[in-house]
């Protein structure tokens, strides 16, 4: 079941014991004591597994994996003519390696970088406290 | 004459009819072993939670340790028969270093440095047996990534011991303390969970970035090795003849920095009118990763070894110590290189001839010393 199809149910089963609570005080009010009792204890049960089921899910979607496996890239630069070129990392790269003919103007290209990007770059620069 | 109060009347006092009596005495009885409960068990069952909670973590310390031998030994077998492999490599995990005594702490510097020395050595001398058909730079790629493993495998024994043994003693004072640097645990595990991949790639990692800055600075021009894993290349800098230094890439290593400017200083003598070292530094919470700072004084991190041979010529030669340094995370720093230390690579450039501008003159022979770990970065 998709995370948020079991957020949607968790926030249904909320509403429903927030009504079973309002039903239970006005039991409660006109003295029926057993009725209004379980109402009451039906809106603490569904109370507690839509909590139960909301932290899973939202546990879930903070898990990371044991290895994080990043995005590397590869960046060619050809000193004559500026040409640029970044395709995926490759076993063996490294900077400054020598990276055979530049396709534009047939001089010697070299690895000039290699480097991650976060997929969800730092928005706020400053954490506000 | 005794007079006999009857309960009724006293419940009176309090609006309770005498029908109730048994209710209020439920009540009190509730009331009481409650609070008995709670005040006999309470900790025990906060114990309980905790023991809960940190188990969870120890249990995720045991599969990242379990990954890091996992992917150690792949990367071994894609460069040997595998025969044995898995023994030699549990064995590799469990290596310790004695640290010298320090009662008399006259010479331990030295003594430490030996040891380091003689650990290295051995550590690579492990990984050329297990994986024979591998290059001096695969060599030293695997022992970083067995190193990591070894962190892994250290870090989950520790927590491990002490969740054991805040359990067997239900000690809630045991227990308390490991969940709250728990977090702090974690945060180094993922960072050392991180490396493992870059290790296995030999991809630039961000304690690089010193490195990368003395590789930019050098690239083109011709190096020589000045000592142990440590090359240097004379380079012409807006005027100035700059010496940088760097650890020979691109394989895992850090070189003896502290040993190259030692040995260049008492090559150049006085004519050195600055030392400029270039590192990663780690940032605190809510700093911005990639930011440049400079400062003065001896940048070189590890055990000290190399930062004391340093700070021992600065007595003699008089000369100053600069330091850029660029802010990372833990994490980022042993994980592959992120774009924005990339940048900052090139802002530290601009930084030291900023640097050197105001406290040299052109003519003026300068070192320069990027320190760090050169894996995945040439020259």
């Amino acid at each position: 079941m998709p995370a948020r199809a079991v957020l949607a149910a968790s926030f249904f089963m909320t509403l429903v014991a927030l009504a079973l609570f309002i039903v239970g005080i006005i039991y409660m009010v006109q003295g029926e004591e057993f009725t209004s009792t379980a109402f009451l204890l039906g809106a603490l049960v569904l109370t507690g597994i839509s909590w139960v089921v909301s932290r899973a899910v939202a546990a879930a979607a903070r898990e990371v994996p044991l290895v994080r496996v990043f995005e590397v890239s590869t960046e060619f630069t050809c000193p004559s003519c500026g040409f640029r070129e970044v395709r995926a990392f490759r076993k063996g790269d490294y900077i400054f390696k020598p990276a055979g003919k530049c396709p534009r103007c047939g001089g010697e290209r070299y690895i000039s970088s290699i480097f991650r990007e976060e997929r969800a770059p730092e928005v706020a620069r400053e954490e506000s406290l | 004459m005794e007079m006999a109060i009857p309960a009724s009347s006293l419940l009176g006092l309090f609006g309770l009819s005498g029908d109730k009596l048994p209710d209020l005495i439920a009540s009190a009885i509730f009331i009481f072993a409650s609070m008995a409960f709670f005040t006999i068990f309470g900790q025990r069952i906060q114990l309980w939670m905790i023991l809960r909670q940190v188990r969870t973590s120890v249990d995720k310390l045991k599969r990242m340790r379990d990954k890091g031998r996992s992917m150690a030994l792949e990367a071994l077998k894609e460069l040997s028969s595998g025969e044995g492999l898995a023994e030699k490599v549990d064995r590799f995990l469990e290596h310790f270093a004695i640290e010298p005594e320090s009662m008399d702490p006259a010479g331990v510097v030295w003594k430490l440095e030996r040891i380091l020395d003689v650990r290295k050595q051995k550590f690579l001398d492990e990984v050329r047996r297990m994986a024979p058909e591998a290059s001096e730079a695969e060599v030293r790629n695997l022992e970083g990534l067995l190193e990591a493993a070894l962190a892994l495998n250290t870090l989950y024994k520790l927590v491990r011991h002490y969740y054991l043994l805040g359990r067997r003693t239900a000690s809630f004072y045991i227990v308390v303390q490991l969940q709250m640097i728990m977090p702090l645990i974690m945060k180094t595990a993922r960072a050392y969970a991180d490396a493992l991949m870059a290790f296995r790639h030999g991809q630039p990692i961000g304690d690089g970035v010193g490195a990368l800055v003395a590789a930019k600075l050098m690239h083109g021009h011709p190096y020589e090795r000045l000592v142990e894993e440590t090359i240097v290349a004379r380079v012409e800098l807006d005027g100035r003849e700059a010496y940088v230094v760097k650890a020979e890439g691109p394989g895992a290593m850090v070189g003896k920095p502290g040993e190259a400017v030692k040995r260049l200083l008492e090559e150049l003598g006085d004519a050195v009118k600055a030392v400029v070292f270039v590192d990663a530094t780690m940032k605190l919470e809510g700093e911005k990763t990639g930011e440049v700072i400079d400062g003065v004084g001896v940048a070189i991190g590890g055990p000290g070894v190399e930062k004391f041979k340093v700070e021992e010529l600065s007595l003699k030669h008089k000369v100053p110590f600069y330091a850029v340094l660029v802010k990372e995370g833990l994490s980022d720093a042993i994980s592959p290189l992120r774009k924005e230390l990339v940048r900052a690579a090139d802002v530290a450039i601009e930084r030291i001839r900023s640097l050197l501008a105001e406290v040299t003159k052109e003519g003026d022979k300068v070192i320069i010393v990027g320190v760090g770990n050169t894996m995945g970065i040439g020259q």
